[in-house]
Parts: C-alpha cells; structure tokens; sequence
C-alpha cells in the first residue's frame, strides 16, 4: 500500500509532489487535509490467499493537497493472481504508483490552470485519447523495468529448462512479460472544479451524493467483466479499455468517494446489499470520526473477506465534511 | 458505528451440473451402475473438498438424456445435502436435448455474475441422437456456457469423441477416457475435487489475451486399463 508521498516500491523513493502526509502502514492509513477532505483506506489479504499462503495482489495509493482546495487522487489495484501472473502483486503496486504519478503531476495541474476548462468538450477529447494510452504505457514501462531488473526465473515458469538446481534461473518466458504482472486499475482526481473517474478492469467505484444517494460512475455494461474475466492492463491493446468519466462539478460534488477492489462487492448478494457499505462507512465518518474508522476499517476487511468472497479487499474512500449542511 | 459495513454477507455460489448419459447402451457391461457408483463413491470426497473453501458455496444437480432429457436433481442441491438417486439405462441418447436444458439454467438471469464458474461434467457412452449442434449452440451462446469449466468423460470405445470435444472447447483438453470401472471412479473423482476446488477459487483472468482457459485445471490422473475389464 502506498500513502501520500511514501517510499515507492520496490525501496525507490517516490517522486510524487511534496506537501502530502505519507503513510507506509500495511493495513491501514488515514489522513485529513487542511480543506477538510478525510482519506482513508486499507487493504487485506483474501481468507483464500490466507489458507493458501498467496500474497495479497491488492494495492492502493491516494494523494492529498495540504492547502484549502480539496485537491485528491485516489487508486486501487487488483493484481490477478494465478500461476500466469507471478508477480501480480507488483504489477498492482506499479499501477496505482504510475497512475498517481500521471494525474497528480501532469493531468491536475491542466486542470488547475484553466486552460482545461475553458473548453471543456475540447479537454475531455483530449484527454480522453491521451491519458488511456499514458496510463497504460507508463505501467509497461514500469514493469518492464521490474522485469528487467529482475529476471523472470524458471519457479515462474513452470517447465522451463537449463541452469543449476537450486540456483534463481533466468527462463525464456512463455508468455508476454506484462502478464506475469497483470493487474486492474481504478482511480479517481478530485478538483474543485472537476471530478474525474478512470475504470480498467473489475471493482467498483461508489459515491454517495448530498442528498445520500449511492450512484456509479455512468462507465456503462462492460461485457467483458464476466465471471473471472477482467479487461486488464496487461490485455492487447488495454487501452481501449479504460474508461474514463469527467464530472464537472456545477452544483455540489459527491460528500464521499470510494473505490474497492472486486472482493468487496463479491461478497455480498446484490448491489444494493454492496452500495449500502458506502452508506455505512460514510456515516460511520461522520459520527464517530476518521480516526475511529480507519481503526476498525482492516477488522471490517477481514471479516467481510472472510464470510464473503474470501478475495483480498482493498479500499480507499474520501470524504468531504467541509461544506455546511 | 456498524458492526459490519453493508448487507448481509455472502458466499459464491459455484453450480456443478452433472450430464449423464442414460441410453440402453449405458445398460451394457454394468456401465451405468458403475456411473451410479462412482458418483456416489465420489460424494463424501466432493464434500470434503467444498468443505476446503467456505468461500464458495457449491451446488450440485443432474441432468439425464436418453430417449429426451430430463433433469434427475432439478433444483441445485448444496453439497453437503446432496443425494445419488440411481439412474436407470434404456432408450436413445438425445444429449442435445441435455445440454439445451443446461444452457436455460445459465440463463444471467437465473445465475448471477457473482457466481463462480460453473462447472459442467459430459458423461457419455455413444453417439447422439439428436441435434447435438443445436444444444451446444445454445450452451455456448450462454455466458455461463462459455465461461464455464467444461469436461468430458468418455466411457467404453464406441463414443463419439468429436461431440465431447466440441463441448470441451479447448484444445489442450480431450475427453477423459474410462474404459473400466476404476478408471471411471478416478476420472469422477478427479471432477469432483481436484476440478471442483480450481472452479472454487479461481485467479482472475485477462481478457484479450491469449489465454485460453478460464480456470486452470489441475493434472488430470492416469487411468490403469485393465485388460481383463474393458468397456
């Protein structure tokens, strides 16, 4: 798990901006900005993945400005698991890392500045055919780097042949490197102004409006998320699957945002039964504090994990108690 | 504060279909009480390793085709309740038929997204007797047809393998060949826990890649001929 501007992976600094609290905790971590903007989130490993010894393949990072504008980027990733994807768990951390990099760094300061939103159809055009192909080729390059610091070695690739027993092999890997990191990719940029959601893959964006409505991100039916099957950001062409949704901010923005990795909503019944955790930890915020939430929040994880879907469940969440109500 | 944010917790429900020939020539050389045995040798075992995952909730039923098919557990039965009523042999083999009455339960509306792949095991001793390409249309045009682990168990030599593989739908992956009655027993044994527990927890699975199967399915076992003892 990543916090605000703490230590990259793999023990490389971060080169996010300045100004943020950071946090490295493994299970939890919250924050509260000046503006009034209250992040938290946390991230366990599946009930599965704890009988079976599995890592959790899960990550999530967020960003939060210092200043008065509730200025934030929210990510999670999902790493696949699974013997075709042996290092799943680092292509998450790479995703949500990459992707906070990108739009904290280069595609909030456009809109801060205005240009952006002076021509806002303009903006959205573009945006919408540069930043899927930013997304997805920082991410490769980001695991190409992992992958060509560190080998892929014959345990990953069952069958290979040649070195010495015993010894960390480099193996010809039968198939494309970037699987063996596969993972999903949700993200959220929240300006003033501005609202922008990002989707690639499975998992589940919620929002819970003034007046204590759940509501989705207008992403529409992804036929692809079926069963098992996710679009990824290791597919062919996985661009073409990010979808992206701009939400200008006219009247009053959503009062929370959360973001989950898909064990979170297998783990119940239906939707609604789903929809109604974003009521719950909202106002579980609200009355008793972040504090107090981010305390119980890996505990909650754990249980739903455990009697739902048994899959890793990572979320992050933000909530906005500044405005009067 | 809440005790536990949102409704009430669920498990993954996982549907395992057994598709069982019952034709007249599942009468001869005991084949069909060794199915009958087989499967209800293989119960405890399928419990068991349900049991492994408390994750998924596994829910068994069973279709029949002979002369027609006709659903022999209709409603999903969990696991551990589950039952094996003894199938009877006589008449044709209408398989599609069969699969056609499993494509209706894939239907999204009946099983929903959530779910964990099913999975579907092909039992059959001959040829079919009916519009076999009509049922696997109408399984694959399912969702749940597509994305479902899918095996095949063909008993004695007079199968048509073609049809099974068709079902199968992966090239890696051929009929399970059963020529007796323990390779029978092994072949349902293995469907009942090995495959049965990779359905069960099954790693995601990127689309537009080249995968080609949904679930990856374990070692399938060797099956001893026994020469004095072929189908």
């Amino acid at each position: 798990m990543s916090g605000n501007n703490g230590r990259g992976y793999d023990g490389k600094e971060s080169t996010l901006p300045t100004s943020q609290e950071s946090c490295d905790s493994s299970q939890v971590c919250h924050t509260t900005s000046a503006c009034g903007l209250q992040i938290v989130g946390a991230s366990v490993p599946g009930a599965i993945h704890e009988r079976s010894g599995a890592p959790n393949q899960d990550a999530l990072s967020w960003w939060s400005a210092e200043g008065e504008k509730p200025l934030a980027v929210l990510c999670v990733a999902d790493g696949h698991g699974g013997s075709e994807y042996t290092r799943s768990h680092i292509g998450s951390r790479r995703a949500v890392k990459e992707a906070q990099m990108l739009l904290v760094s280069e595609v909030m300061p456009r809109i801060l500045d205005g240009d952006g939103l002076h021509n806002l159809a303009q903006f959205k055009r573009q945006l919408s055919e540069q930043l899927p192909k930013l997304l997805v080729s920082r991410w490769r390059a980001s695991v190409f780097e992992h992958a060509t610091d560190n080998p892929i070695t014959e345990d990953e690739v069952p069958h290979a042949s040649g070195g010495e027993a015993g010894e960390p092999r480099a193996a010809k890997p039968s198939s494309p490197v970037e699987r063996r990191y596969g993972a999903t990719l949700l993200a959220v940029l929240l300006t003033p102004e501005l609202h922008l959601y990002i989707q690639l893959g499975d998992g589940d964006v919620l929002t819970v409006t003034t007046d204590g409505e759940v509501v989705r991100p207008p992403f529409g039916i992804d036929s692809h998320l079926f069963a098992n099957y996710t679009t990824s950001l290791c597919s062919k062409e996985a661009w073409r699957f990010v979808r992206i949704h701009f939400q200008p901010i006219v009247d009053s923005p959503p009062e929370f945002i959360m973001l989950a990795t898909d064990g979170y909503a297998n783990s119940f019944a239906d939707d609604a039964d789903f929809e109604q955790v974003a009521r719950d930890l909202y106002s579980a915020i609200k009355q008793d504090g972040l504090a107090a939430v981010a305390g119980r929040l890996p505990d909650w994880l754990e249980a739903t994990s455990k009697g739902g879907s048994g899959d890793d469940i990572s979320v992050v969440m933000a909530a906005n108690l500044s405005r009067p109500k | 504060m809440p005790k536990l944010p949102g409704g009430p917790l669920a498990r993954r429900p996982l549907h395992f279909i057994w598709i069982a020939d019952c034709s007249g020539s599942m009468g001869y050389g005991g084949k069909i009480q060794s199915l009958n045995n087989a499967i209800r040798e293989a119960l405890p075992h399928m419990q068991d390793a349900a049991a492994e995952n408390p994750n998924a909730e596994v829910m068994v039923r069973a279709v029949k085709f002979s002369s027609g098919a006709s659903w022999h557990v209709a409603s999903a039965v969990p696991v551990e309740q589950f039952r094996w009523d003894d199938l009877k042999a006589s008449g044709v083999t209408d398989m599609g038929k069969a699969l056609q009455l499993v494509a209706e339960q894939l239907d999204p509306q009946m099983m929903p997204q959530r779910a964990l792949p099913p999975v579907l095991v092909l039992i059959s001793d001959g040829h079919p007797t009916d519009d076999v390409s009509a049922g696997l249309r109408d399984l694959m045009a399912q969702p749940w047809g597509t994305k479902a682990v899918r095996i095949a168990i063909a008993i004695g030599d007079d199968v048509e393998k073609s049809v099974l593989q068709r079902f199968i739908g992966h090239p890696e992956l051929e009929p399970l060949q059963a020529n007796n009655a323990e390779s029978l027993v092994t072949f349902i044994k293995w469907v009942s826990t090995a495959v049965l527990k990779s359905a069960s927890s099954p790693a995601s699975q990127a689309v537009n890649t080249d995968q080609s199967s949904n679930v990856p399915l374990p070692p399938v076992p060797d099956a001893d001929v026994q020469v004095d003892d072929v189908w």
